[in-house]
């Protein structure tokens, strides 16, 4: 199913207002409040796209264009839309901002508890998450973008108020997620002998080298960034030891929350009292893929041009975007340990938790995606990562036929479940649920191929995304509350379980971002072949030549079939020759068409000197 | 309610757009007066169909009574006095719509305190006797123009509602034009102010009828070939841009009318028999006038963006 990114955005925001507006008026439902997570998402499914995408803005209701219009028309007209997303967004900042200790980052329903029988406490619900920190950055980034220009349309008072009101709430909450995202970061450093070292080493030597080699390489592999990492960050004195030490292995990125003892960071802005941490040190790959994600969008072009971070943020950022390089290091360099890659080897088993999972094979290959954007890895790096990308669809069954009693059906329903190693000190253990493959497999699909500048790996991806995207468009709600949002697995798989919680943002959110992707996949040029390019400018110079011999025929009447079958020719070698380089394959196609209308002239005057 | 209709040039719809605009308020049973304040050339009795004042009156005008040479301004019941088929049926329902035609030989005149004076006994006098007075002002900075913002901004007129109608062709050159007219150095804003007007709220009064309007996608021009298509669907969102830049945006906007055949050579009244029995005109014409018409008076519309 080939990816229209602006026809289906415009689907999902009607059916999210559809949803989401009750006669004009926002409606949280019962969810709402509960989760600073879900509501975050349901947001950012029409922040993300109005800020990624000029043809969405929604802050200046005089360019409003009529397809975005009719859309939202469930929301209101163009001068109100603006309006009720500044109220709506209040309503958020207020509701998860807890009164004397600054913005709250509440996991609230996301969490589960371990074992089903027993119920979480109300302080473990209130824990923050990775994920609520690293959306908050997207949305507070969106946001202050979006007041931004607003203010400079609007000449309400009242409304002037309340975006000054909103502007500080939105500063404050990007400044505490940065904080608690620095708070999260974590090393982890373990010994070969330990169970997280061996671990690493199955990873890394697959079974095909002797642990004693696979601890040499990583000495070797990783002495440049272990030697970053001790001096650059600020560690713990027992940490920083052991890092010395070149014999212990180490991983970093970050832990699902707060990581237990972390220092507050000093900051000067007002964001409370910082609380303390209970994670374990040990980093999760789902939680790092999550916020290296929020923290790209620091450094991201919009948010430097539009100058939306203050100098305190800007220093926090820099932190943020130096454990962000390392993490990526880190992850790119194990996922490409060696010849044949770890990566390769589908259904990845994480070191600190014990998992294993494609999940984790998707996570991993992200961060390479990542690595990939910054042009960091060659070619042949990427073309392996597509035969990842295409093994990953056909694992999950997304690209192949789901058995019975298939173990793929964990990924899409009920998801994959992650323990939270240090939830359990003021209540049962908690776990966290993912259960958007399709939509984070679609989503890296697309950036690959937004980079891809080979034509067969291009091609391949492109078929890709096209399988996944029809998989994930055919899991929309069908019909009652919610209709044409996600996720309805057993549309797809009719053995699954049937979801818990209709419907689910987290998916709707993924789904959001990947028709973004898809938007600047389709902004770009298209791939030239220099084949095509050769064989055309031939074509070309061929087409003129005959054109220039036409006029050595007698010249005919100005408004005659023929000098007006001549202007067209003339006209179509000059656009031609202008396309040439970019799109060869339209140039051909003009070419050709002059061709055969000077050849019809030829054989029209061939056929005459044949009866001399 | 007083509405003033105004444009920097001619040609932009402003009589036509604001006696439909009457038309539809006295068929909805408001009480209407039109007043021809286009002392260059008064043209709406043609729009009624009232052709004995065609071009208008020989004396007893507007022009007279505001110069002092007459008591009263002559007015004339469109109902009773149009040649138009379809309105000489008064329908049930309707109020009453007043035209008060210029003088043939009027032209333009300067302003002086005397003409302010009876300017603000008429429009008070007309104010408590009709729902709608609409004022059709001549085109440019005229006296019309200045009577209209020096009248309005004196002390007894507090209270009553004015609302100011600018009429614009929807091309480059009439948006720029349109914008100059209202926010330039020396357009309506800044003459008002000078007058003792507040800026916001004279500005909160103020709203642009887009006239002629070729909407791409809507027939016939959605059914133009695929790259003429094209080429207007991009030429319509620079044309928005523009708008958007220079405060002419849809924020600012309160109508827009179609462009429409019967309009561009027959100035004049659109009636549901042109629509639904003759079939000449659109039905988005008829819509975009009685839009135009509710709108008027509707708050939402008028709020500050």
């Amino acid at each position: 199913m080939q990816i229209k990114p602006r026809q289906h955005l415009l689907d999902i925001w009607q059916a999210v207002s559809r949803h989401s507006f009750e006669s004009g008026e926002w409606d949280w439902g019962e969810e709402g409040g509960l989760s600073s997570v879900a509501d975050a998402e349901r947001l950012l499914c029409l922040m993300y796209p109005a800020t990624e995408i000029p043809a969405f803005r929604l802050d200046d209701p005089d360019t409003l264009q009529h397809d975005v219009q009719t859309a939202l028309k469930d929301v209101g007209g163009p001068t109100e839309i603006p309006v009720k997303l500044v109220r709506i967004l209040a309503e958020f900042m207020d509701t998860y901002t807890a009164e004397d200790e600054g913005p709250s980052f509440a996991g609230g329903h996301y969490f589960d508890a371990c074992d089903p029988g027993e119920e979480l406490t109300e302080e473990q619900r209130r824990l923050g998450v990775v994920d609520s920190f690293s959306m908050s950055i997207t949305l507070c980034l969106a946001t202050l973008g979006f007041l931004k220009v607003y203010r400079g349309r609007t000449r309400r008072a009242e409304v002037h108020a309340l975006i000054e009101k909103l502007r500080a709430a939105t500063e404050t909450r990007l400044t505490a997620a940065m904080v608690s995202l620095l708070r999260s970061f974590t090393v982890n450093v373990f010994d070969p002998d330990d169970p997280q070292g061996r671990t690493l080493c199955d990873i890394l030597g697959q079974g095909q080298i002797s642990r004693r080699v696979v601890v040499e390489r990583f000495q070797q592999r990783f002495k440049a960034l272990r030697a970053t990492v001790n001096e650059r960050l600020v560690l713990g004195v027992d940490i920083a030891d052991r890092l010395t030490d070149q014999n212990q292995l180490f991983e970093c990125g970050w832990a699902w929350t707060l990581v237990k003892d972390s220092p507050p960071v000093e900051t000067r802005e007002p964001i409370g009292r910082q609380p303390a941490g209970v994670a374990w040190p040990v980093p999760y790959l789902y939680f790092t893929v999550v916020a290296l994600d929020g923290i790209q969008d620091l450094s991201s072009e919009r948010t430097l041009t539009l100058g939306l971070l203050t100098p305190e943020q800007q220093r926090l950022a820099e932190a943020l975007r130096l454990r962000w390089e390392i993490t990526q290091q880190y992850w790119s360099g194990i996922a490409r340990f060696g010849d044949v890659w770890p990566l390769e080897d589908i259904r990845w088993r994480t070191t600190g938790q014990s998992m294993e999972s494609a999940y984790f094979s998707l996570s991993a290959a992200s961060i390479l995606v990542h690595d990939l954007v910054r042009r960091r890895a060659t070619d042949e790096d990427l073309t392996r990562t597509v035969a990842v990308m295409e093994r990953l669809a056909e694992h999950s069954r997304i690209s192949s036929r789901m058995t019975e009693e298939d173990t793929a059906i964990v990924l899409h329903a009920p998801g994959v479940r992650l323990a939270l190693q240090g939830s359990g000190d003021t209540g049962p253990p908690m776990q966290w649920t993912v259960a958007d493959f399709p939509a984070q497999l679609l989503k890296r699909s697309i950036q690959l191929c937004a980079l891809s500048r080979n034509v067969s790996s291009h091609d391949r991806l492109l078929r890709l995304t096209e399988r996944v995207f029809a998989h994930v468009w055919e899991r929309r709600i069908r019909y009652g509350k919610g209709a044409g949002l996600w996720d309805d697995v057993q549309a797809v798989y009719p053995s699954a379980p049937a979801m818990e919680r209709p419907p689910s943002w987290s998916f709707t959110e993924r789904v959001v971002e990947c028709m973004v992707a898809g938007h600047w996949l389709y902004n770009q040029a298209p791939l030239r072949s220099s084949e095509l390019v050769r064989s055309a400018s031939s074509l070309l110079s061929e087409a003129t030549h005959l054109f220039g011999g036409e006029f050595l025929e007698p010249a005919s009447a100005q408004d005659s079939s023929r000098s007006r079958a001549l202007k067209s020719v003339e006209a179509g070698l000059a656009r031609a020759r202008e396309v040439l380089d970019q799109q060869p394959g339209t140039a051909m196609a003009l070419v050709l068409g002059a061709l055969a209308e000077l050849d019809s002239l030829a054989r029209g005057r061939r056929a005459a000197s044949r009866g001399e | 309610m007083l509405v003033f209709a105004a444009s920097d040039k001619g040609g932009t719809g402003r009589s036509v757009t604001s006696a439909n605009i009457a038309f539809h308020r006295a068929l909805a049973g408001d009480d209407v007066c039109y007043l021809d304040f286009d002392f260059g050339s008064p043209t709406a009795a043609a729009v009624f169909d009232v052709p004995s004042v065609m071009g208008g009156i020989v004396q007893g005008g507007l022009h007279s009574y505001l110069q002092g040479q007459a008591h009263e301004p002559v007015r004339l019941d469109v109902w009773a006095r149009t040649e138009h088929p379809v309105l000489r049926h008064r329908p049930a329902g309707s109020g009453n719509l007043v035209l008060f035609p210029g003088d043939r030989s009027g032209g333009e005149f300067a302003v002086g305190n005397d003409s302010v004076i009876r300017g603000i006994d008429l429009f008070l006098r007309l104010h408590s006797e009709f729902d709608v007075v609409l004022v059709d002002l001549s085109a440019g900075r005229s006296y019309a123009v200045d009577l209209a913002l020096e009248v309005t901004a004196r002390p007894e007129l507090h209270g009553v509602g004015a609302r100011w109608l600018i009429h614009h062709r929807w091309t480059r050159q009439h948006v720029i034009a349109a914008s100059g007219f209202a926010f330039g150095p020396r357009g309506i804003l800044s003459g008002g102010v000078a007058r003792g007007h507040d800026v916001e709220e004279l500005r909160g009064s103020m709203r642009f009828v887009r006239a002629a309007v070729l909407d791409p996608e809507t027939p016939p021009w959605s059914l133009a070939p695929p790259a003429q298509s094209a080429w207007m669907r991009t030429c319509d969102q620079g044309l928005h841009r523009l708008a958007a830049d220079r405060g002419v945006g849809y924020s600012a906007m309160l109508g827009s009318v179609p462009l429409e055949p019967v309009l561009q050579w027959r100035e004049q009244l659109i009636t549901d028999e042109d629509v639904f029995s003759s079939r000449v005109a659109g039905p988005e014409t008829l819509k975009a006038f009685q839009d135009l018409a509710g709108k008027l008076t509707d708050d939402d519309a008028w709020g500050i963006p």
